[in-house]
């Protein structure tokens, strides 16, 4: 067991935490494994140092592994993780500019700037989530530009935390408002678009309101309203038969576009959904007779 | 401005060769972390960070090239010995001939003779 003086155990601290700081969010790379790697390799380079170690000879073996961020090419960063670095600087301009407000606001800009510094790098990308979230509903009209960017930095904070195998805890009351608004909004117009056309499905001709409803078989008022219902519903049952067949063939893909409940949806769920689609679409096509005649009586406009 | 050149090259050129340099450096045996950057450091300009290796190894292991074992050591707490797998083996075989094969074809454009 190695022994350091408290110096050098602190730098040699702080440069384990610039290691997994920067190789996090790569890709290509485990970081646990690569800080348990440097760890090695600085007891084996100081097996032989005289003890105490100090932190001119700590300093002297970090110095020869070089600086973290130059070991992991760009090109093996997640979307994420360059997100979030690109983020970092416009929450850290964003306290520096709390410097500049007068008196009373200045004093509590101090003190939310000084907490915000001694917080650590998963927290401030949360607060940053969460505060452009805020920003979007104070300065409404541009509500969906702060969102986008809020849902990005919320997500370049959840990948890191994946990434490092860590419990989000109560990071996630900051993270998973613009998660949840994205992934609903998401969530409805890939689930729902179908009904958009099928509602234009009723609009036709008065004079063929009669021979239609001759055809289907219903009241000439109920035309429309039955002709809109019964696209819809073949419509919205063959779109969610394709669905649960992509969710069926990848499964983690409601994970990957609906954070982050769309992890639970499974593919026992995806199979669920088939079948009462696959249901529905069987009732529907029983009754396409009717509706193929509604289509020739459109076929003479 | 020759110099800044030159500087940039040879990064260039390193960033490529290192990971030839450390599937080279496991062919046939199997060692710990420290000593694979302590054999490339003895090529001279190879490795300018020596932790550069480390994300390196990472990478091959998640990618099938090398394979991990903890070995009990009398010198201190287990160290982890790399070694290479089948795959590693056969990465190794091409990126050599293909590193031949830039050699010679560089070396018949212009022999080091006329340089």
């Amino acid at each position: 067991m190695i022994r350091f003086t408290p110096e050098a155990l602190a730098y040699l601290d702080d440069y384990l935490a610039e290691v997994r700081s920067a190789v996090s969010g790569h890709t290509s790379v485990n970081p646990d494994e690569i800080e348990a790697d440097v760890r090695d390799h600085v007891s084996a380079a100081l097996e032989r140092a005289e003890q105490p170690v100090t932190l001119a000879t700590v300093a002297d073996v970090l110095e020869r592994l070089g600086p973290p961020t130059e070991w992991v090419a760009d090109s093996h960063r997640s979307i994420w993780k360059y997100l979030g670095d690109k983020l970092k600087p416009v929450g850290h301009k964003a306290v520096e500019q709390i410097r500049t407000l007068p008196g009373e606001a200045y004093q509590a800009g101090r003190g939310l700037a000084a907490r915000f510094r001694g917080l650590s790098h998963d927290w401030r990308l949360a607060y940053i989530a969460f505060g452009l979230f805020a920003l979007g509903m104070i300065a409404f009209p541009l509500f969906p530009a702060f969102l986008i960017a809020s849902y990005f930095a919320a997500r370049a904070d959840v990948a890191l935390a994946r990434e490092r195998g860590e419990d989000l805890g109560a990071r996630r009351w900051l993270v998973y408002p613009p998660m949840v608004v994205v992934s609903i909004v998401l969530f409805l117009a890939l689930a729902i678009w179908p009904l958009a056309p099928a509602a234009h499905a009723g609009n036709m001709p008065r004079s063929l309101r009669a021979d239609m409803a001759q055809a289907i078989g219903v009241s000439t008022h109920a035309v429309e309203p039955v002709v809109v219902i019964y696209t819809a519903i073949g419509a919205m049952s063959a779109w969610w038969i394709i669905l649960s067949l992509v969710v069926l063939r990848f499964p983690k893909m409601p994970g990957m576009l609906f954070p982050p409940f769309g992890s639970r949806i499974r593919r026992s769920d995806a199979l669920i959904v088939l079948l009462l689609s696959a249901t529905v679409l069987v009732i529907w096509l029983s009754k396409v007779d009717k509706a193929l005649r509604g289509m020739e009586v459109l076929c003479r406009l | 401005m020759e110099s800044a050149f030159f500087d940039n090259w040879t990064t260039q050129l390193r960033k490529g060769i290192l990971e030839l340099g450390v599937l080279a450096a496991l062919r046939g045996r199997r060692l710990y972390g420290y000593d694979i950057v302590k054999r490339l450091g003895e090529i001279p300009g190879l490795v300018i960070s020596e932790g550069t290796v480390y994300p390196i190894l990472s990478r091959f292991k998640r990618e099938g090239l090398v394979t991990t074992t903890l070995v009990e050591s009398n010198e201190g707490p287990a160290r982890k010995y790399y070694e290479l797998t089948l795959n590693g083996r056969k990465e190794l075989a091409r990126m050599r001939a293909a590193w031949r094969s830039v050699r010679d074809g560089i070396n018949s454009l212009s022999p080091e003779d006329d340089a």
